[in-house]
């Protein structure tokens, strides 16, 4: 059974999901830098899921894992049908087999019924009161990890100067403990290395100066990394003074360090169609479902400083978050990749 | 004049003690054991044929059987196995080589591992390190005394399968990075990794989460799944590759101990089937594989005779205990 020796500083992750577009511009960079070899083919280490719906892997918060009462949950293990892939069309048949006339575009035979993003913009709610958000997920790099404790031949660790959860893939031998333990279901097989994977925080950037690809990939300036010890960063602000960010489902105890300020939403309609001022359209209930009961206080708090700052006044928080200069998201990690020769 | 019981008795009483060693010398002689369930020591005879892997050799015919019961591995996480109840193994030496056979009944052949919920079948032996200061603990080993383990599995022999049989339609147009350093897993020298490693890997551990690749990987192997069976055969030359590693000597027995991983039930890891230690004896003495071999018809005439002399005299002992 693997240990878990505390990191000196943790690195964490702060996403707004206030300004998530939901465009996978994170996604997408994290997959040409890190899964475009063989075996990686179907893993996204980086996705971003439509809130309320089944994410990826699909049901992965029912999946169970992490702890309870500070003793380990085993959970399921995903399987691929679960993280679901590609599809493919009778293209031949349609453009090209003199058929365009009689025969329709469908998904070939063999075609996955799930998706990284299958879901996508479906959430919940009923018109005109539907409502939906993005939710970008990636390894937690978690204090408290599972899957490192899970793991019977010590191959995961917590990277002591800063905290990822990192991987020995000479000593993995593919026994999937981790992938069962992890609740977030972010621990992916390869089938050609015989090893799991999961997200390594773009530690061979980190360790050159340069953000994590999510992070400087987003064009949304939602994303921020830093050190949760840096009380001038943005991140420990957010985290720790201003108590906005929040970890995602802290009931599964893993502690994880990636942290989203809940998203806001418009009053609802109410059937007059006039706007019911006291609601909100995600309900509450919800956020606390995904967020716990800290989320209660972090919207009080981004309502109260937003209108601080609808009224001239100046805010902090809001400056924060509006993330002015691009650079405050990447803390102390500012350098350009493009100005070094990797070797 | 009487004569003193005591005399009397005698020649009677060596005639005993002479058929049972006679019986004795000629079943150690042919590696039979009268209580081979009981026994707890497999004896490797010099083959006069080369066995090499495949399991279904001609010179696997005559060579002495154990059955060696498993059972669920409950000593550490994670706790698991016990679906194999019992293997049989035997053993031979060819020149400067130990070959040992391995069969298990098993009614799924596990050999794919593509989906994050498949496990292979896989089979294992361990020895002690020649090095080892003491007999080590059957699990893993410890600090002074290490493990040497060769394992054999099935979805190492079956290969690389396509990673897209699973996950379909994931079109790829090129692959950026196919230099070996970017294999990432085979880059670090994970032997499970590699897929020129072949079906066995040779492993040393120190204690319970130490297993690692042995520096030399000298063990080769072979397994063949028919009729509900595995059948799998072991080969290493008989001095092992540095001191981590287990050496048998001619005349001499060394500890050793088997594990069955069933794929179909989950088993991989510490999930699986173990035995206890057991005994392997290596003896200088050949054993050929022919069917009528004037050694096997000597062996067995001597054994008539022998159990025939035991039997005559303990009857003819109780005969004349009853007229005293």
């Amino acid at each position: 059974m693997g240990t878990i020796t505390a990191s000196k500083r943790q690195l964490a992750w702060v996403f707004d999901l206030n300004k998530c577009i939901g465009c996978q511009t994170c996604s997408v960079a994290c997959k040409m830098l890190w899964t475009q070899d063989e075996g990686t083919e179907h893993q996204w280490w980086m996705t971003v899921n439509t809130q309320p719906g089944q994410g990826t892997p699909k049901g992965w918060e029912t999946m169970g894992g992490g702890y309870k009462d500070g003793k380990q949950t085993p959970g399921k293990l995903p399987t691929p049908e679960e993280f679901g892939g590609g599809w493919d069309y009778n293209y031949q048949e349609v453009l090209r087999g003199g058929k365009g006339r009689d025969v329709h575009l469908e998904k070939t035979a063999g075609s996955k019924t799930w998706g990284m993003n299958w879901d996508e913009d479906e959430g919940a709610g009923e018109f005109p009161n539907s409502y939906y958000f993005y939710l970008p997920r990636l390894c937690n790099h978690c204090t408290q990890p599972g899957c490192v404790e899970a793991c019977p031949n010590d191959a995961l660790y917590k990277d002591p100067e800063n905290g990822l959860v990192l991987r020995n893939e000479d000593l993995c031998k593919g026994a999937q403990m981790c992938a069962r333990a992890c609740p977030y279901k972010k621990i992916y097989f390869n089938p050609a290395r015989k090893v799991s994977q999961q997200c390594i925080g773009c530690f061979p950037r980190i360790e050159q100066g340069v953000a994590p690809a999510c992070v400087r990939q987003c064009p949304g300036r939602a994303a921020w990394i830093g050190f949760l010890d840096d009380a001038h960063g943005p991140v420990a602000k957010l985290v720790n003074q201003w108590k906005v960010a929040l970890p995602l489902h802290p009931e599964f105890e893993t502690k994880p360090n990636v942290y989203y300020i809940p998203p806001l939403s418009p009053a609802p309609l109410n059937a007059d169609g006039s706007w019911n001022e006291n609601g909100d359209r995600i309900p509450a209930s919800y956020l606390e479902s995904l967020f716990g009961q800290p989320v209660h206080g972090a919207v009080d708090t981004l309502k109260t400083e937003m209108a601080k700052r609808r009224s001239g006044q100046p805010s902090e928080l809001m400056d924060l978050l509006v993330m002015y200069k691009w650079e405050e998201a990447l803390g102390h990690l500012r350098r350009d990749p493009a100005e070094i020769v990797w070797s | 004049m009487r004569i003193p019981t005591v005399i009397r008795r005698r020649p009677i009483t060596a005639g005993v003690a002479l058929a049972v060693l006679l019986t004795a010398g000629v079943l150690q002689f042919v590696g039979v054991n009268p209580a081979a369930s009981q026994s707890a020591t497999l004896t490797a005879f010099e083959s006069s044929t080369d066995p090499g892997t495949d399991p279904a050799s001609p010179a696997w015919k005559k060579a002495p059987v154990l059955q060696a019961p498993l059972s669920f591995q409950g000593a550490t996480y994670p706790t698991g196995g016990g679906s194999i109840p019992t293997v049989s193994a035997q053993a031979l030496h060819f020149q400067d080589r130990l070959y040992i056979r391995l069969q298990w009944d098993d009614a799924t052949k596990d050999d794919t591992t593509t989906k994050v919920e498949n496990f292979s079948d896989a089979a294992a032996i361990e020895f002690p390190a020649v090095s080892a200061a003491t007999v080590p603990s059957i699990c893993m080993g410890q600090a002074s005394s290490g493990v040497n383990i060769w394992q054999w599995r099935a979805d190492s022999q079956a290969g690389l399968k396509d990673p897209a049989d699973v996950y379909t339609n994931a079109l790829v147009d090129m692959y950026p990075s196919k230099d070996a350093i970017f294999y990432t897993a085979r880059a670090a020298g994970n032997p499970y990794a590699d897929p020129n490693q072949g079906p066995t890997q040779t492993l040393v551990a120190q204690a319970f989460g130490t297993l690692a690749k042995a520096n030399v990987q000298d063990v080769k192997g072979d397994g063949v799944y028919a009729d509900g069976k595995w059948a799998v055969v072991f080969e290493r030359q008989l001095t092992g590759g540095d001191v981590d590693q287990a050496t048998f000597t001619n005349g001499k027995s060394t500890d050793m101990a088997f594990a069955v991983w069933n794929g179909s039930e989950g088993d991989r890891n510490g999930k699986k089937s173990v035995s206890q230690f057991l005994k392997l004896s290596l003896v200088g003495v050949s054993l050929t594989g022919e069917e009528s071999s004037p050694a096997g018809w000597i062996a067995a005439a001597a054994l008539l005779v022998g159990f025939v002399g035991l039997g005559v005299g303990l009857g003819w002992y109780g005969y004349r205990e009853s007229k005293r």
